[in-house]
């Protein structure tokens, strides 16, 4: 992660499997979640970025104001899709500024602090991907 | 004593003697009196006991008694009514302070009052209320002058003790002592303690229920009576039996006494509601007023704005009406409670809420001088003054149709009629056809299932079905297992195709018999039902007529079958109920849904009265009126006593006498017998009633819970709803606007129903997923194995050994030797998809797989896909092939977004339960690769499989990229020429031929053999290759 003292303040890493590692071929994933309880559409999206053809994939799941167990609970609804591949990795960074606020530039910018990767995508939680999306666009 | 041999001889000879009992006969301990109501109800812990309060005094005959502790009076004026209903020479006593105690609970003086007035009332020339303590009392009786002692006065051990020693010298040589709360043991109650002490030295006999009541025969020389009854209650059975007895007695009071407070209550909160709505239908008014006062204005200005303000004072009007309606109709209620008799008996107990009808009243008469007020005063030309008064005389008929103004009104508008043609034609009248349904805020109905959880005796019941769909039978069959007792099914349908297919279904039913007839295809399901089993009905007591009613899915009445369904037999709790409400109620003919939200508005006549009517006159029912009141089974499925169809079944119908099916919608006899089932069932001596069930309304006031048997009656006796007889209500006054969707509950409900949400999966459950490859990359077979792998834990299978794969191409045994869930088939080199299929298939069987699932090397399980899909196969009895939904990108076929059917199912993710191997054999290995899928569907649902498409179970799939080369094309269309010729359909094999040829491709050289002729109903050439209607 990055060492800048205002983004540690405003942000909680609760999954990151590593760090570094920006030149690689990443494909960091930015998707913004701001109601915890629309699982159904967040596992569709994850769903269909973990069944990419493209490898390796990071998803940056920036969540709005989420308390420890709701990040908790995001965290292992998806986890039987993020396990068990070894080229895909779920980092949560959750906005947790104290008032509420319309945060939606402010989490692609968390996000955007987070992205670790050779390439950047941004997909909405309630979007889903073709299989081959990736994999064109780099090719 | 002495037995009374003579009256033992007689209970032998006449065989009434009770084997349990020995020589106990029922008069020792029984007699009319023990049957009677009590006059006066009072909330107490005696309630119970009030059928032997009335047998002692019989059976007693004291000339004195006393009560010590009298309370709210319900046991002493049990007493003083057999007194003077016996007309006898006692004298009664009732002494209490009527302050409270510890164990009473301290109350007011209205409890004296009641009492004190009650007893002036009735009983002052023999009783008297004697309120001082017990041993100031004591000092005005003679000793050796009282026959009946009660004590019920404080309970403590010490209290009771001291009451019986002081009153006991008073008692007579024939004294009975009653002490009540024998059997309570908290709160540091102590008659028990006495009573275990004196039991024994007196002959006596205790009754347990009602906190227990010990009756103490302490007098030496008791009348025969009650010597008899402490007598037989010697004996351990026959001491049961007399207990048991009065405790079921007792019990009746108990319920009818519960029944007339929740009907006090509920008149209570009814009288609440008036005043709110009093309140509205005021200030409604109020705005009307000022609206009319804008239409004057508005009509000085323009005809254009005078239309606006026009239409806004109507829609105004509407409402106000309708809350008029809800008025009177809650007044009725409110008056029907009041004038019952139950509600009478309370009457004492309760503190009366008088319903300021003076206010009611008023209003009406408020607002008829103020609308002549403004009729006369507004500056509005004479023609639309007459335009305003008629449609407010029109609207406002409900609350002003018996008043002199409105008739002057009528008796204008006839006179008008009469003179101007153009007049008629803009009569509002044009509502067509006319309004017969009861307003809604009126159209009761009970809620099911009853609260109160009975469990009646089983029925002789036919369950009697059309079932034109012959697909909706495992739909059926789910519904059927809410039915708790045995029963046989009668089936109809208009092939033999579809009679072997719905024998099919039922080949493993246990439950009852099964006749599947095929009848003709007229009369809808109405003719089949009635003529198709007229053999059948005379055997059962109970027929449940139901169809496989079928409406498009995209309309809003696509859960039209759903919601009846689930109303009528939707959980065991609701037919229990059903079978309460028969049980209970000798005189029930039909028990039918209430109408399904959406079609409330269509609730008429239609173009059918002239056709009911003369079906009527031939059962001998005379239908004078098609403007009465309406009501009947919409939708046609219903519970019926088979004896309410009597008059219906009688009349011999057969089949000419239905018009041949044209799909008509209105104007058919079964159209016309359908709004005539509540009239046959009437005619025939019995009442209907509708049934709700709250999850599945929305939009449904009037649904009444019923807590206990006795609301049942209430329920009849205060809505006794009916279609002939005196009194009928009128009609709602105008159209009721559609209700556009079914409720939210109703469709979720029937949703997880078909996805079999909730339903554990047995982890013994043996599920093998098949895969076959063909030169698939490393990465694509790793990832649908390792998908299935987690998808068969995540459903809490076992994995090892589940994974089947075989190689059509290139071996990726290497690529997956480290994983104990993959086992390889020997490869056999390129055999075609099926056949590959087939091999896993029969492996995955022969080690005793329940359920097959066959899925695409290029594809991905998602992580609950099994689970789901499991669920639905479960929820269908196995009976269906279940595909998992392609994601992202879903195959454009259709599927019904309820029950999730779908025409036909494909191979990508496809589970196949053993059943269906058994029966279908898997794949046709004669389709090398596509369309083997569609060919599977087909037959199965020639066979008695449904299909159907699960969304909860995402299958991803690469669709999106692939290249449709001459090599994929050809293999397409040639498969499409199998299909075509495997199941008949020459032109579409024709073009296939032909698309072939242009390509420089041979056609298939061998014919296949064709599938019977009926199955081919089930093939779909109409839609090129996607074999099926698309979304999009």
């Amino acid at each position: 992660m990055t060492g800048n003292g205002t983004l540690i303040s405003t942000m909680t890493s609760v999954s990151l499997r590593h760090a570094g590692n920006a030149m690689s071929e990443q494909m960091d994933t930015i998707v913004r979640y701001h109601d915890v309880s629309r699982t159904m559409e967040l596992e569709r999206c994850v769903f269909s970025i973990v069944g990419q053809s493209y490898r390796p994939l990071n998803i940056i799941l920036t969540t709005q104001r989420f308390s420890e167990d709701e990040i908790e609970a995001t965290r292992s609804v998806l986890a039987p899709m993020i396990d068990s591949d070894d080229e895909v990795m779920l980092t949560i960074l959750n906005w947790d500024q104290a008032e509420p606020a319309d945060a939606r530039s402010e989490l692609l910018n968390l996000g955007l602090r987070g992205a670790t990767g050779r390439y950047l995508a941004f997909l909405d939680y309630d979007d889903v991907l073709y299989p081959e999306a990736y994999e064109l666009l780099v090719s | 004593m002495t037995p009374d041999t003579t009256a033992a001889a007689e209970a032998s000879d006449t065989g009434i003697a009770s084997t349990a009992a020995g020589q106990l006969r029922l008069s020792e301990y029984l007699s009319p009196l023990s049957f009677w109501s009590p006059q006066y109800i009072e909330q107490s812990a005696w309630l119970d006991h009030g059928p032997f309060a009335f047998w002692l005094i019989e059976a007693l005959k004291p000339r004195s008694l006393v009560e010590l502790g009298t309370h709210g009076g319900y046991s002493y004026f049990a007493f003083c009514q057999a007194v003077k209903a016996l007309n006898l020479d006692t004298r009664c006593y009732a002494v209490d302070h009527w302050k409270g105690d510890e164990h009473a609970g301290l109350y007011d003086e209205d409890i004296f009052k009641r009492v004190s007035s009650h007893n002036d009332a009735h009983y002052s020339a023999f009783s008297r209320l004697v309120r001082t303590s017990f041993d100031k009392a004591v000092e005005h009786f003679e000793d050796g002058s009282v026959d009946l002692l009660h004590i019920d006065g404080r309970h403590f051990y010490d209290d009771v003790v001291h009451d019986f020693e002081t009153w006991r010298p008073k008692l007579s040589d024939r004294a009975i002592v009653l002490f009540h709360d024998t059997n309570v043991r908290e709160q540091g109650f102590g008659v028990f303690r006495l009573w275990e002490d004196l039991k024994d030295k007196f002959p006596s006999f205790e009754f347990v229920h009602g906190h227990g009541l010990g009756v103490l025969g302490i007098g030496p020389n008791l009348p025969v009576a009650m010597t008899t009854f402490l007598d037989a209650g010697k004996d351990n059975a026959a001491a049961i039996e007399i207990r048991q007895s009065y405790a079921r007695l007792g019990a009746a009071f108990k319920a009818a006494y519960e029944a007339t407070r929740t009907q006090s209550h509920m008149a209570d909160q009814l009288a609440a509601q008036l005043e709110e709505a009093k309140s509205a239908a005021a200030r409604a008014y109020n705005i009307e007023v000022e609206l009319t006062e804008k239409v004057a204005a508005a009509e000085r200005r323009s005809e254009r704005r005078y239309e606006e303000a026009m239409e806004k004072l109507e829609a105004q009007k509407a409402w106000r009406v309708a809350l008029e309606v809800e008025l009177q109709a809650r007044e009725r209620t409110i008056k029907g409670l009041k004038t019952s008799t139950s509600w009478r008996v309370t009457a004492p107990i309760r503190s009366f809420r008088r319903i300021p009808n003076i206010v009611f009243g008023a209003l009406g008469y408020g607002l008829e001088n103020s609308v002549r007020a403004l009729y006369h005063l507004a500056p509005i030309s004479d023609k639309n003054k007459r335009r305003i008064a008629d449609r407010i005389f029109l609207l406002a008929k409900p609350v002003f149709g018996r008043t002199a103004m409105y008739e002057d009104w009528a008796a204008t508008r006839i006179k008008k009629k009469s003179n101007s043609k153009r007049r008629r034609q803009r009569l509002p009248e044009k509502v067509t056809p006319w309004e017969v349904a009861r307003p809604i805020e009126s159209d009761y109905s009970v809620a099911v299932p009853f609260s109160f959880s009975p469990v009646p005796a089983p029925p002789r019941l036919a369950v009697i079905v059309h079932m034109y769909y012959e697909h909706m039978t495992p739909e059926f069959q789910r519904y059927f297992r809410n039915i708790p007792f045995p029963f046989d099914v009668y089936i109809s349908t208009d092939t033999p195709a579809k009679k072997s297919i719905i024998e099919r279904f039922f080949q493993d039913w246990k439950v009852g018999e099964v006749d599947v007839r095929v009848t003709e295809n007229r009369g809808r399901d109405i003719a089949p039902k009635l003529i198709g089993f007229s053999d059948v009905y005379d055997k059962y007591d109970f027929a449940l007529h139901l169809h496989s009613k079928w409406s498009d899915h995209a309309g809003v009445l696509a859960n039209w079958r759903g919601y009846l369904l689930e109303t009528l037999i939707g959980s065991k709790e609701i037919v229990y109920s059903v079978f309460e409400a028969f049980g209970r109620t000798p005189d029930l003919g039909f028990v039918a849904a209430q109408h399904f939200e959406p079609v409330r508005h269509w609730i008429n006549w239609g173009g059918d009265f002239k056709m009911a009517k003369a079906l009527g006159k031939r059962m001998g029912l005379n239908l004078t009126s098609d403007k009465k009141v309406l009501d009947f089974p919409s939708g046609s499925m219903f519970w019926a006593r088979t004896a309410a169809l009597k008059p219906l079944l009688d009349l011999n119908l057969t089949f000419d006498d239905f018009a041949e099916e044209r799909n008509q919608i209105d104007k058919t006899l079964a159209h016309a017998i359908e709004r005539l089932y509540f009239y046959v069932c009437e005619h025939a001596g019995f009442k209907w009633l509708k049934i709700s069930h709250h999850p599945l309304m929305e939009n449904t006031p009037a649904i009444i819970p019923i807590d206990h048997h006795e609301s049942l009656n209430l329920f009849f006796h205060e809505h006794n709803l009916s279609l002939t007889g005196p009194d009928l209500p009128a009609p709602r006054v105008s159209h009721p606007e559609a209700v556009p969707a079914p409720a939210a509950g109703l469709v979720s409900r029937l949703q997880e129903k078909a996805l079999g949400s909730g339903i554990e999966i047995d982890p013994a459950t043996s599920v093998f997923v098949g895969v076959v490859t063909y030169n698939n990359s490393e990465r694509q077979v790793d990832r649908i194995v390792k998908s299935a792998h987690r998808a068969l834990e995540q459903a809490g299978l076992k994995s090892a050994g589940r994974i089947l794969l075989i190689d059509n191409g290139a071996s990726t045994e290497t690529g997956t030797q480290s994983n104990d869930a993959v086992v390889h088939l020997p490869g056999e080199g390129n055999i075609g998809f099926g056949a590959g299929h087939n091999r896993l298939m029969k492996a995955a069987f022969d080690k005793g797989a329940d359920v097959y699932i066959a899925a695409n090397p290029d594809g991905a399980f998602h992580h609950d896909a099994i689970a789901s899909i499991l669920q639905m196969v479960e929820a269908h009895d196995q009976r269906a092939l279940v595909e998992a939904i392609q994601f992202p990108s879903e195959h454009p076929k259709q599927y019904d977004p309820f029950t999730f059917e779908t025409p036909w199912v494909s191979g990508a993710c496809l589970a196949i339960p053993r059943c269906a191997y058994d029966e279908l054999g898997g794949f046709d290995d004669a389709f090398f690769m596509y369309c083997e899928d569609v060919d599977l569907s087909w037959r199965a649902r020639a066979n008695g499989f449904v299909l159907r498409l699960c969304p909860r179970a995402l299958f991803l799939h690469e669709v999106s990229n692939r290249q449709q080369d001459a090599a994929v094309l050809r293999m397409i269309y040639t498969s499409g020429v199998r299909l075509a010729q495997r199941w008949g359909n020459e032109t579409f094999e024709a073009a296939l031929v032909n698309k072939l040829r242009e390509r420089g491709f041979p056609p298939p050289e061998e014919d296949l053999v064709c599938v019977p002729d009926d199955w081919k109903r089930h093939a779909d050439f109409d839609h090129d290759f996607s074999f099926s209607e698309t979304r999009w």
